[in-house]
């Protein structure tokens, strides 16, 4: 009926620009992976001990667990919070008004939500120290005590990203049927056990997405960090994207920090495309 | 009666937080810089300063420039994205090619990639085809860099446009190219909104590339 270039050529424009402008440079990244370069001179080609040097690496471990630490915070409070908010504002009276403000944060970009934080956190200037300040707390180093200032970023993170998913949940919320829900209220179900045994289970579909989102968003998470404490004080809140960075940019180990990327890169595949293959071959959704 | 619900009170709490550093930066702009460096944070300031800090800012970091040219990425950019994402969205939920979902998983891996990936690559190519600090160049980097979203999107949103009225369509007389632009487009009012919502937010983050 159709020929075969009419039926691919609306899709070649999007497929052409992703394939130039993204799958090539990547590509030619994994080459230079195999490479000791630093930049300018030529490229020396030493096999995999960029991969090996990678995992041998102090610091690698340390950003490995950072990650970890972002992927796991990221799943608890910015999506399963944004879920019970998105679950309990509905219906309220100003649902809207709690909805635009939640929202707000996401509008602004990761720069400037990075300076606001840095102000809020100042040791002498900061906002949250002048509040603990009211109650004769004395003061906390946010940013440059090691113990918490993972937490603090964690914070400035949630800040951020918990409306977009309290939206993504709100259109979910929306296209359940009514009818599960009255028939468990007339059984005696309260709220809490709708929500658990009804409301997540049927949530499936956009749950894959949303969380498949923030996944991928959590570890890649690059700006923030690098504007309020560039990774410091001593490389305590390097994620892998940070850590990836620092080798290529700063330090121009551009073979070590390609090999790093690749790393970052295929433990996100591999996580995605196994909970992505696990949720969707038992659902019959159009993504 | 009298009953306090305690969720309601919690979400109250909460939007009150997220609103607290939005209010206080704002307060700061409103501050000269002796009264940032000598005030508690809440102490309002005792001149309103707003208009000092932004011509200040307008002289010394030349913003205007610099909206400028955001607001430009975010129209052409935004615009091509939607474009051509809803060209592919169509192709890859409605016309069903052979390996469609192939095709479309390996668009939407173009959001996997974490932007070291692409950096070095592309800084190469960039300065072998003369694209570099152009505008061109930095509008073709943020449409390929959008094009995986927009697709998701108008894909999800066609797929549940019931098949019906393109097939009435299809009696009339339509090929594919007139099902697209006198059906699809017109009713992809909300996706449009919503990709161009999502990018112009993205556009602002993308800092690295400048």
């Amino acid at each position: 009926m159709l020929s075969i270039l009419n039926k691919y050529i609306l899709c070649m424009p999007a497929l052409l620009f992703v394939v130039f402008f993204l799958f090539v440079p990547v590509i030619e990244n994994i080459y230079y992976s195999f490479f000791k370069w630093d930049g300018l001179s030529e490229p020396i080609f030493i096999g995999i001990s960029n991969y090996v040097n990678v995992i041998n690496d102090y610091s690698f471990v340390s950003s490995f667990l950072n990650t970890i630490l972002w992927v796991v915070f990221t799943l608890m409070f910015p999506v399963f919070g944004g879920l019970l908010i998105a679950y309990y504002i509905r219906g309220l009276r100003f649902e809207n008004v709690y909805k635009t403000i939640l929202y707000t944060p996401f509008t602004i970009s990761f720069v400037a939500t990075g300076v606001i934080w840095t102000y809020i956190y100042g040791r002498d200037l900061g906002v949250l120290n002048g509040v603990l300040s009211l109650f004769d707390i004395s003061k906390v180093n946010w940013l440059t005590d090691y113990q918490i200032n993972n937490i603090s970023l964690l914070i400035a993170w949630t800040w951020q990203q918990l409306g977009v998913n309290l939206v993504l949940y709100l259109m979910g919320l929306a296209t359940i049927p009514k009818e599960p829900v009255e028939s468990a209220m007339i059984e005696g179900a309260n709220k809490f056990q709708i929500f658990i045994f009804i409301i997540i289970p049927m949530l499936k579909p956009i749950s894959v997405i949303v969380i498949t989102m923030a996944m991928v968003n959590s570890f890649k998470v690059f700006d923030l960090i690098y504007v309020v404490t560039r990774g410091g004080p001593a490389k305590s809140t390097e994620t892998l994207a940070i850590t990836m960075f620092r080798e290529s940019f700063v330090m121009f180990n551009m073979g070590y920090g390609s090999a790093i990327s690749i790393i970052l890169t295929m433990i996100i595949l591999l996580i995605s495309f196994f909970y992505m293959k696990k949720s969707i071959s038992t659902e019959t959704i159009h993504i | 009666m009298g009953k306090i619900n305690f969720p309601k009170v919690l979400i109250f709490l909460i939007s009150l937080l997220w609103l607290a550093p939005l209010v206080t930066t704002l307060l700061v702009a409103f501050k000269t810089r002796k009264e940032y460096l000598n005030q508690q944070f809440y102490e309002l300031p005792s001149t309103i300063a707003f208009f000092e800090n932004l011509i200040d800012s307008l002289e010394s970091y030349k913003i205007h420039l610099h909206i400028g040219n955001s607001l430009f990425y975010a129209i052409t950019a935004g615009a091509m994205s939607i474009i051509f994402g809803a060209m592919a969205g169509y192709n890859l939920s409605r016309i069903k090619p052979k390996y469609s979902l192939h095709i479309f998983f390996i668009i939407y891996l173009g959001t996997v990639f974490p932007f070291q990936m692409y950096l070095i690559p592309l800084f190469k190519y960039y300065d072998l085809l003369n694209l570099y600090d152009t505008k061109l160049g930095m509008v073709l980097i943020y449409t390929a860099l959008c094009i995986p979203f927009s697709l998701f999107v108008f894909r999800g949103y066609y797929n549940t446009i019931p098949k019906e009225i393109e097939e009435a369509a299809k009696l009339d007389g339509c090929g594919i190219y007139k099902i697209f632009y006198y059906i699809f487009v017109p009713i992809s009012w909300a996706p449009i909104a919503i990709v161009a919502l999502f990018q112009m937010t993205l556009y602002g983050m993308i800092f690295y590339l400048d």
